[in-house]
C-alpha cells in the first residue's frame, strides 16, 4: 500500500508542475506583456531604456525556466497578484468565494450520493423491472439535459409559478431562508451527473450478481442482505468511486453555470465574471485552484479505491512497470 | 437487437433526419426572417402566426429554432471530428510508442482533464476571437481527452495480440502496422465516441453561447436563444426559454441512445452489461 501510495502521489505532484506549466504558458501567451500589464499605455511613451530597466526589473530577461521557477514560488506561497479590474488582491477575492462553492457543492455531493445510491441498488437488483426501465429513461434524460435549462424551468416553476423559491443570491439572514436559497442550485447541480452514477452502479451491481461467488454465498446460506451489502456493493462501488474522482471536475464546470444563474457568490461566478471582463489575475488564480482541487480529490479517491480493492494497487504498478 | 430496440433505433434516427431536413429546408418551413427585428410585436405568447411565439425583439422563435439547427448541428458534427482528430492521433501516438513517452503524454492528458472543461474554454477563448469558427474550434481543442485515453489504452492491448505481433515479425513497418491493424481495430471505439462527440458539443455550444462567451449574439442558435431568456422568463415569458431547451434536450437525447445502442452492439467494454436477456 506505501508503495502505491509513493508512486499514485509522485504521479499527482507531475500532473499538478505540467498544470501549473500550462498556467504559465497561459499568461505568457496572453495579448499584451506583463510590462504593459502593469504601465498600461504609458509604456509606449517611454523611451527604450526605460522600457529595458522595467524589463529588467520584471526578471523578463532572465531564462524563461527561471521565470516560470519565480512564478510558481510565488503562487506557492499565495502571490496570485491583483485583480487588473479592482485592484483588490487576488487571495482574498479567491478566498472570499471558495466557501459559498463548498457548500455548494457539497449539498449537491449529498443529493447526487443518496438518490444514485438508492436508485441504482434498486435498479441492479431488478434489471428489466417497470422501474429500472422508468429509471433508465429519466438518467437518460437528465444527462441530456442542459442544465442551465433545466435550472431556467425550475425557476419557471418554483419562482415564477409558485413564487415559493427565490432565484438569486444565498439569503441574508436565518438557516431557514438560507436553505431556501441553496436547495434549487444544489439540486440543480447535484442532478446534472446523476443519470452517469446511477448507470453506472446498476450495471455493475447487475454484473457482479451474477458472478460465481455470489452463488457459492447464497449455496452457503448466507442473507441476501449480507451477500448485497459485504460481496456485491464494495465491488460494484470501485467504478462508482473513480467516476466520482473524475466528476469532481464536472461539476466544478457545472457550478460556474449554477452560480452564475442563481448569482451565487462561488469561485465559479467569479471565474466567469473575470473572463468576460478581461481580468486575468483571477481567472488564472481559478483555473490554478479548481485543477488543484480535481487533481487533489483524484488522488484521494484512488487511494480509497485501492484500501477496498488489493487488486487495484498491483494492477495499477503493474501497468506502470514500477 | 430485440424487436423493440430496433423500433426505438429507427425511431431516434427518423427524429434526427427530421430535425435535419427542417434546419436545410428552412426558407421553405418559414417565411419569416431569422434576423429581422419587430418591435411592434415583442414577446407575443404562442399563437397562430407564430406558433412559438415571439422573443423580445419580435423575431419568430419557431424560425430561429431552425436557423438555429443549422448552427448547433454544424457546431455539433465539426467539433466533434476535430476532437476525434486530436484525440486518436495522441492516443494512437501515446500508446504506440509506448515507455516514458507515453507517460510523459498520459500526465499532460491529466492536467488537462483536471481543469474544469468550461473553465479551459474560457481559458482558450481568450485567445481566439468570437465565431461560428471559434466555438468549433474551442469545443473540438477541449473535448478530445477522453478518447485519446481510451484509444491509448486500446492501443495497449492490441499490441501484445498474436496478429500485431506476427505482423510485427514479417517485417511490417511502423505506418503499415497503424493504418492496416491498430487503427481499424480501434473504429468500433472511435465511432461510438464520435457519437457521444456531437451530444457533449451541441450541449457544449449552448452552455458557451448560453453564458454569453460562444456564437455572436445576433446569429441564432439554440444556445444563443436562451441566452436572454432568464430575465424574461422571470417576467412570465416562458415560451422563449421552453422551445429551444426542450429542442436541445430531445436532440441529445437521442444521439446519447444511439450511441448507447451502438455501444452495446460493438460489445465495448467500457460499460459491460452483462449476464441473461
Amino acid at each position: 500500500m506505501l508503495r502505491f501510495i509513493v508512486s499514485r502521489l509522485s504521479e499527482s505532484i507531475v500532473v499538478l508542475l505540467i498544470g501549473s506549466i500550462l498556467c504559465f504558458a497561459f499568461i505568457r501567451m496572453l495579448p499584451g506583456s506583463p510590462a504593459a500589464a502593469m504601465y498600461g499605455d504609458q509604456l509606449q511613451k517611454m523611451s527604450k531604456a526605460d522600457q529595458i530597466r522595467i524589463a529588467e526589473n520584471l526578471g523578463l530577461d532572465e531564462p524563461i525556466y527561471t521565470q516560470y521557477a519565480k512564478w510558481f514560488m510565488g503562487v506557492l506561497q499565495g502571490d496570485w497578484g491583483r485583480s487588473y479590474n479592482t485592484g483588490e488582491e487576488v487571495k482574498m477575492m479567491i478566498a472570499h468565494a471558495v466557501e459559498p462553492t463548498i457548500i455548494l457543492m457539497l449539498a449537491a455531493a449529498v443529493i447526487t450520493i443518496v438518490l444514485s445510491l438508492f436508485l441504482g441498488v434498486i435498479t441492479g437488483l431488478r434489471r428489466y423491472s417497470f422501474f429500472d426501465h422508468a429509471v433508465t429513461v429519466a438518467s437518460f434524460i437528465f444527462m441530456s439535459l442542459p442544465s442551465f435549462w433545466f435550472a431556467l424551468m425550475l425557476m419557471l416553476f418554483f419562482s415564477v409559478y409558485l413564487g415559493v423559491l427565490p432565484t438569486s443570491g444565498m439569503g441574508q439572514g436565518g438557516i431557514g431562508d438560507w436553505l431556501k436559497h441553496l436547495i434549487m442550485p444544489a439540486f440543480i447541480l447535484g442532478l446534472s451527473h446523476i443519470g452517469y452514477y446511477i448507470r453506472i452502479l446498476r450495471n455493475h451491481i447487475a454484473v457482479t450478481q451474477e458472478k460465481e461467488f455470489v452463488w457459492a454465498l447464497q449455496a452457503r446460506g448466507i442473507s441476501k442482505r449480507t451477500i448485497l451489502w459485504k460481496h456485491i456493493f464494495p465491488n460494484a462501488s470501485i467504478p462508482y468511486l473513480s467516476f466520482m474522482g473524475m466528476s469532481l471536475s464536472l461539476s466544478l464546470a457545472g457550478s460556474v453555470v449554477v452560480e452564475t444563474l442563481f448569482s451565487w457568490p462561488g469561485l465559479g461566478r467569479l471565474s466567469l465574471k473575470a473572463a468576460l471582463a478581461h481580468d486575468y489575475p483571477v481567472l488564472l488564480a481559478a483555473i490554478l485552484l479548481s485543477m488543484s482541487i480535481v487533481i487533489i480529490g483524484s488522488f484521494m479517491v484512488d487511494l480509497i479505491c485501492a484500501w477496498i480493492d488489493p487488486r487495484l494497487r498491483r494492477h495499477l504498478l503493474k501497468e506502470e512497470g514500477r | 437487437m430485440s424487436e423493440k430496440r430496433k423500433w426505438l433505433v429507427n425511431g431516434l434516427l427518423c427524429y434526427l433526419l427530421f430535425l435535419l431536413l427542417a434546419t436545410i429546408l428552412a426558407p421553405v418551413l418559414t417565411s419569416y426572417d431569422p434576423l429581422s427585428i419587430g418591435l411592434a410585436k415583442t414577446l407575443q405568447p404562442p399563437s397562430a402566426a407564430h406558433l412559438f411565439g415571439t422573443d423580445e425583439l419580435g423575431r419568430d422563435v419557431l424560425t430561429r429554432l431552425l436557423y438555429g439547427g443549422r448552427i448547433s448541428l454544424t457546431v455539433g458534427a465539426a467539433a466533434m471530428i476535430i476532437a476525434i482528430v486530436i484525440g486518436a492521433g495522441f492516443g494512437v501516438i501515446s500508446g504506440f510508442l509506448g515507455g516514458v513517452a507515453d507517460r510523459i503524454m498520459m500526465r499532460i492528458l491529466d492536467a488537462l482533464l483536471s481543469i474544469p472543461s468550461i473553465l479551459l474554454m474560457i481559458g482558450i477563448q481568450v485567445f481566439i476571437p468570437s465565431s461560428l469558427l471559434s466555438v468549433v474550434v474551442i469545443i473540438g481543442m477541449t473535448s478530445w481527452m477522453p478518447i485519446a485515453r481510451l484509444i491509448r489504452t486500446e492501443i495497449m492491448s492490441l499490441k501484445g495480440e498474436t496478429f500485431i505481433q506476427a505482423s510485427v515479425v514479417v517485417g511490417a513497418s511502423s505506418t503499415q502496422l497503424l493504418t492496416r491493424h491498430l487503427l481499424p481495430q480501434c473504429l468500433p471505439t472511435i465511432i461510438v465516441m464520435s457519437i457521444s462527440g456531437v451530444s457533449h458539443a451541441i450541449l457544449s455550444e449552448a452552455t458557451l453561447s448560453f453564458l454569453g462567451i460562444g456564437i455572436p449574439p445576433h446569429e441564432p442558435s439554440w444556445g444563443n436563444m436562451l441566452m436572454g431568456a432568464q430575465s424574461y422568463l422571470l417576467s412570465g415569458a416562458w415560451w422563449i426559454a421552453l422551445f429551444p431547451g426542450l429542442l436541445i434536450t430531445c436532440t441529445v437525447l437521442a444521439v446519447t441512445f444511439l450511441g448507447d445502442v451502438l455501444q452495446d452492439r460493438f460489445a465495448l467494454p467500457q460499460i459491460k452489461k452483462g449476464g441473461r436477456k
